[in-house]
């Protein structure tokens, strides 16, 4: 089971080995050796377990390994230091909180830290722009339909699926799709910003999800 | 109890908006209900759910960790959040809390009236994207049916047989006349030398003529073959032109019948996805219903003689053991009803002890009949309702005509 979380892992952040931070931990790969010591660079998910034990010092190391994707990511969403700042720091306790809720064989760690993150961001977002009173269902493991799971690819590579959808889509759909999912941008937003209409812009994205959407359930289909 | 895929392409566009926060309630609204009868929509409502929960937060940092205008932070200030988040969580206080409502799933319709106008402008757009994308069912079939080519120019083929006709019957009176006179040289008498080379003169030259006029016959008799040929031919052709507009006019007809039941079936959805958004606007039970997690919808349909499916005859909105909401539609327009009759439900259990749910009454628009009942001990046994006729005021016991009747599945086909 502990091979299969592995191998969807995405490749560590930059910022992990930038911390090259070592915990003792027990190593379990050797059946022979009864009991071995060994130092090794504790991953996410076993972070994520021991934060739900209640450990801090394993929430500081998880902090320091993820702090800069997590402030990027809601910057780019909300653009505002001090807001991303305050998001971060929200990110963090509901991860405090909530890490026992976590599932490794749903995904790996990092996408759980960057899923609390994005949607809290868009939530904020929506929130920050008064005219849409009406929100996302705010990101919480304890809401995601157990349905969704069966029926969601196991493992995902947000560069990779970028690469492949970006061949895919006009520029028009590549561009709405983007301020809208990755900046936050309201359509109505959007289409004012390109002089659009509402109804095209509309349209833009509806092509371009539909698009992201065959192109993550056909795959599993075969 | 067939599905209700009303309007399915709209609702396929709805459901992927709906990750956008942009649908106004109304429209989440109408695609509850359209997602309580349509599998295939409900399918794709969990894929877009999948999708916006997970990959897309991992495009989003993918994106982000591109981003070439990102702002910088030093390893103290790193440090600084960090000893700021440890000092928040061991003092307890709760992070500076977003002050949004806590949302369910359950977005309980409100406002619709303030955003009917919006979702007609909506709506529209989104039936815009559907229509760019199939194409449309053909509002006016026409075909134009050609005259058939050739038959104009028949008349002038007949005269120029006829004209042929006569050609021939000319040059073999001619032959005739030419071999009459080559044999009566011979009577004439042999002795006569002059006469005789004038005979044999006049003999070459009749050969000749004869020779000239028979190749000339047989000219004009091919010729005649052909423009036989021809205007059979040209019959041929008229024939089948004929039976061609024939059939082009029998496709007509089939089109436009297809047509008149297409706008028929049309005219029906607009009628229930109007009363679907009459409901949604006025009805708080309704309002209410919608997003509850156990919630029944179905659709009763009333059966014709062929055994086709005809107009939809009510609705049932029904959660187990606490509520249902019944309507119905032109209960009064049955046949052979007496001007002044009762509708009334009854709901029956294992026990067949059929339980009178109450009265069915009109509602302020007088659109449709409307019975309520949240009799939790009356609900809890009941796996079946139907709707009988009786006198005013209704009847203890179930007499009269039976008009609907319903199997309550226990499954919430509801999200
Ligand atoms: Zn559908």
């Amino acid at each position: 089971m502990n091979a299969d979380v592995i191998a969807y892992v995405p490749n560590e952040l930059a910022e992990a080995s930038e911390v090259g931070e070592a915990v003792v931990s027990r190593h379990h790969l050797s059946d022979d050796a009864s009991s071995v010591m060994v130092l090794v660079e504790p991953t996410d998910e076993h972070l994520l377990a021991l934060v739900g034990e209640g450990s801090r010092d394993a929430l500081g190391v998880l902090f320091r390994r993820h702090a800069r994707t997590v402030f990027h990511l809601a910057w780019r969403i909300l653009r505002d230091e001090s807001e991303a700042d305050d998001l971060r720091q929200e990110t963090f306790i509901y991860i405090a909180e909530r890490a026992q809720l976590y599932d490794a064989e749903k995904g790996s760690g990092a996408s759980w830290i960057r899923q609390a993150t994005y949607h809290r961001a868009i939530d904020r977002r929506r929130y920050l722009d008064v005219r849409q009173h009406y929100n996302s269902e705010e990101f919480d493991e304890k809401r995601v339909p157990i349905t969704a799971e069966h029926s969601s690819p196991s493992s995902l590579d947000g560069k990779a699926i970028r690469d492949r959808l970006s061949r895919q889509l006009t520029a028009d759909q590549q561009q709405t799709l983007e301020l809208h999912l990755f900046e936050g941008y309201s359509l109505r937003e959007i289409a004012e910003k390109n002089g659009q209409t509402l109804g095209n812009v509309k349209h833009h994205y509806y092509r371009a999800l539909e698009r992201l959407r065959s192109h993550l359930f056909s795959q599993k289909r075969g | 109890m067939p599905v209700n895929p009303q309007f399915h392409d709209e609702f396929v566009a709805l459901v992927a908006l709906f990750h956008t926060g942009e649908l106004t309630d109304e429209e989440w609204g109408l695609l509850q209900i359209h997602l309580a009868f349509c599998n295939e929509c409900r399918l794709r409502f969990e894929q877009y759910k999948s999708l916006t929960s997970k990959a897309i937060p991992e495009m989003a940092a993918s994106a982000a960790s591109d981003a070439d205008d990102l702002p910088w932070e030093s390893e103290s200030a790193i440090a600084d959040a960090e000893r700021r988040l440890m000092t928040q969580l061991e003092q307890g206080t709760p992070p500076k809390v977003q002050p949004i409502a806590p949302k369910s799933s359950r977005r309980v319709v409100a406002g619709a009236l303030a955003a009917c106008a919006l979702v007609a402008a909506g709506l529209s757009s989104v039936y815009l994207i559907r229509n760019s994308a199939h194409s449309p069912v053909p509002r006016n079939p026409t075909i134009a049916v050609a005259p058939p080519t050739g038959v104009a120019t028949q008349g002038e083929e007949e005269q120029e047989l006829t004209r042929a006709q006569q050609e021939v019957a000319n040059l073999k009176q001619l032959l005739a006349a030419a071999k009459d006179r080559e044999s009566q040289p011979r009577s004439v008498d042999p002795n006569l030398k002059h006469q005789l080379d004038a005979n044999s003169l006049l003999q070459q030259q009749l050969a000749t003529e004869r020779e000239t006029l028979s190749q000339q016959l047989a000219s004009a008799q091919s010729d005649l073959q052909s423009l036989r040929d021809k205007l059979l031919s040209s019959q041929t052709a008229a024939d089948q032109q004929a039976a061609r507009a024939a059939s082009l006019e029998a496709k007509l007809r089939d089109l436009n019948s297809i047509l008149n039941e297409t706008n028929t079936a049309l005219s029906d959805k607009e009628r229930i996805l109007a009363l679907d958004k009459d409901f949604l606007a006025h009805d708080r039970d309704i309002r209410e219903l919608i997003g509850a997690r156990d919630l029944y919808i179905a659709d009763i349909f009333d059966t014709n003689e062929a055994g086709k499916t005809a107009k939809p005859f009510g609705r049932i909105f029904y959660t187990k053991d606490r509520s249902l909401v019944f309507y119905g539609f032109d209960l009064d327009k049955q046949g052979g009803l007496k001007q002044s009759v009762a509708f009334q439900a009854w709901g029956s259990g294992s026990d067949k002890q059929p339980t009178s749910l109450g009265l069915f009454y009109q509602d302020d628009n007088n659109k449709r009949w409307v019975l309520r009942c949240n009799d939790a001990t009356t609900l809890a046994r009941m796996n079946m309702v139907f709707v009988t006729v009786e006198p005013p005021g209704g009847s203890a016991k179930p007499t009269g005509k039976q008009l609907l009747r319903a199997f309550l599945q226990m499954q919430p086909n509801h999200l």
